[in-house]
């Protein structure tokens, strides 16, 4: 059952993890003016 | 064995249907390339075993052409199944170019899986790096030419890498046997450095994520089947358990993390997302054990599954709107329901979502590496790799595309799309179906006889664990704004950097230091001319400048007097 919960955990851990590099490479590229969305 | 084989060897109908491909009226054009892997699997499936090696004398060299394993015949099925597929996508398209690139192509991709040796591997190799640039050039624009240079640039390196590396493996150990090599010496680094560039190695894979978006509508079908594909059973052939692969395989699967959740043309974030894949697998094969190899053996068939029906889903949107933009498309799947359906099992397959052939692939791989010496820490990076799936295959390619409407308005009606390409998107959609749900069609054709068992109710259910708890945690965030940016953005900058800094700035570095040196030496040089030149003595005259005349006055003089003194000694 741990072991189950722990994959769970790894996945939403994932996530998390994902988009902070996404809100970290936004941020990088706000800074250097290359954000071609805004 | 007898000639006829030879004759009869699936490269050499493929290659001879490429060539038939300039004579063929154009009205015939399609029947030729949809009857070529029908033929052709057809005699292979007559003629070809293991127990079959055709080889022949050519100079003082014994080339084997034909040496099929179970690995082998294992690629040699999914190409012909992928040229169908392709085949069927270019119904269309009347272009003498793109049908017969398209079957040299596979061409190339048989003979190098088939080959025994290496000059017949090198060969094949360079079939597939000359057709492959072709199906990008045929698209006839600008940026598709810069592409396919860049591309054949690339490949022209690996195959050039790759010779280096045979030449003098071949003369240490005397084969010319395509099998396992050390990765001690120059030969092995040559040979793991040009199949690298093949497999998409990190800093050497700029032509993937470069050529493939930019390719004509049979290269947007295919190339996603042969070039990388040939290059990790190249790895599987020849580096088979070899650690240093683990660290480039985990760098391959996590560098492109940024670009498949963010760039928002996704012909490209498809790209990126073959080199997730392709890590995996490299990983795998660093294992080296037969659940590993098996695990990538599976996992190649399955990526060229999902990854052809989603680049084929992104051709029919590119040839209709222009753009594969994310941010100006949407709400595509109640027009192109069928389209819609094939995506979605491919991106729930690239997802490894139980009862799909990616689940059966992946679990593969993910056990050998969770059995295996490496640290339980890169198991589990390596299995979160499944919700990077969800994010942007599910997420970005499938939900915002063909369910949720555009965020930008303008997107015009969709034409209906054609019944012959939508059985091409549905092929390996229900194949990626049955080999989920047909778990024993998939042992059957192991080409490493493992034995592990993939479905079972505790890997079902962590699987579905590890999704739904993303799943979960990433509505939760979205629903307060904290999703996948949308609309997403491009230019997001890539190992092309690197390359700009060593091929561009460096050298622009190193033109500006020489010439500050050689200002720094000829500067007191100049001044101390210049010093010279002034007046201070009875003779400064000399050093000033004179009129020509009397310089060429005086050099008459001199000459004279020379002759006058070469006379008298004479």
């Amino acid at each position: 059952m741990m072991a189950m919960i722990s994959y769970a955990l790894v996945g939403a851990a994932a996530v998390v993890v994902a988009l902070t590099i996404v809100a970290i490479a936004r941020s990088a590229m706000k800074h250097q003016g290359t954000l071609s969305d805004e | 064995m007898s000639d006829w084989m030879l004759l009869l060897s699936p490269t050499v109908i493929f290659l001879i249907a490429a060539c038939l491909m300039a004579v063929v009226p154009k009205r015939q054009l399609w029947w030729l390339t949809v009857a070529t892997p029908l033929v052709s699997a057809w005699i292979a499936w007559q003629t070809l075993s293991p127990a079959v090696n055709v080889s022949l004398e050519w100079m003082d060299y014994t080339l084997i052409p034909i040496q099929p394993d179970a690995l082998g015949l294992l690629m040699v099925g999914l190409f012909h199944v992928a040229a169908l597929i392709g085949a069927l996508f270019i119904a269309p398209v009347t272009d003498r170019w793109q049908h017969g690139a398209m079957l040299a192509y596979f061409a190339g991709g048989i003979g190098t899986v088939l080959a025994g040796d290496w000059i017949s591997f090198f060969i094949c190799f360079e079939i597939i790096a000359l057709s492959g640039s072709a199906l990008i050039f045929a698209r006839r624009d600008h940026a598709a030419t810069a592409a396919g240079v860049r591309y054949l640039l690339f490949q022209i390196a690996a195959g050039v890498t790759v010779l280096t590396g045979i030449l003098p493996h071949a003369s240490h150990t005397g084969s010319w046997m395509v099998g396992p090599v050390a990765l001690e010496g120059l030969a092995g680094a040559l040979l793991l450095i040009g199949f690298g560039i093949k497999a998409g190695f990190p800093l050497v894979h700029l032509w993937l994520v470069d050529a493939y978006p930019k390719a004509s509508l049979a290269g947007l079908a295919v190339l996603v089947a042969v070039t990388t594909k040939v290059g990790v059973v190249a790895l599987m052939r020849v580096f088979p358990g070899e650690t240093a692969l683990v660290p480039i395989g985990v760098v391959m699967a996590i560098w492109p993390v940024a670009h498949v959740l963010l760039e928002n043309n996704l012909r490209r974030v498809l790209a990126y997302s073959m080199m997730v894949q392709l890590g995996l697998m490299v990983v795998a094969i660093g294992v080296g054990t037969p659940t590993a190899l098996d695990g990538v053996a599976l996992h190649v068939v399955m990526d060229v599954l999902f990854k052809m029906a989603m680049f084929m889903a992104m051709a029919l949107i590119w040839g209709q709107f222009n753009t594969t933009d994310s941010n100006r498309l949407g709400a595509l799947g109640r027009p192109w329901p069928i389209v819609a359906a094939c995506v979605a099992v491919a991106a729930l397959a690239n997802m490894a979502v139980p009862l799909t052939g990616g689940f059966m692939s992946k679990k593969l791989m993910l056990d050998a590496i969770e059995t295996s010496t490496l640290p339980g820490g890169l198991y589990w990076v390596l299995v979160s790799l499944s919700v990077l799936g969800l994010l942007y295959a599910w997420v970005r390619i499938f939900w915002r595309v063909f369910i949720t409407p555009p965020t930008e308005p303008g997107q015009a009606p969709p034409r209906p799309v054609a019944g012959i390409q939508q059985l091409a998107l549905m092929i390996p959609a229900l194949m990626l179906l049955m080999a989920g749900l047909m778990p024993g069609l998939l042992d059957l054709i192991r080409p490493f006889d493992s034995t592990t068992t993939v479905l079972t109710s505790k890997k079902v259910i962590a699987q579905l664990m590890l999704l739904g708890g993303a799943g979960l945690v990433y509505a939760g965030l979205a629903r307060f704004g904290l999703g996948l940016p949308h609309p997403s953005t491009g230019g997001l900058p890539d190992a092309e950097v690197v390359y700009r800094a060593l091929l561009v700035k460096l050298p622009q570095a190193l033109h500006r230091l020489g010439q500050a040196i050689l200002e720094a030496i000829t500067a007191p040089l100049r001044q101390l001319a210049r010093w010279v030149a002034q007046p201070k003595w009875p003779l400064d005259h000399l050093g000033q400048s004179w009129p020509i005349g009397a310089m060429a006055l005086w050099v008459g003089v001199i000459f004279a007097v020379l002759l006058i003194v070469g006379i008298l000694n004479h």
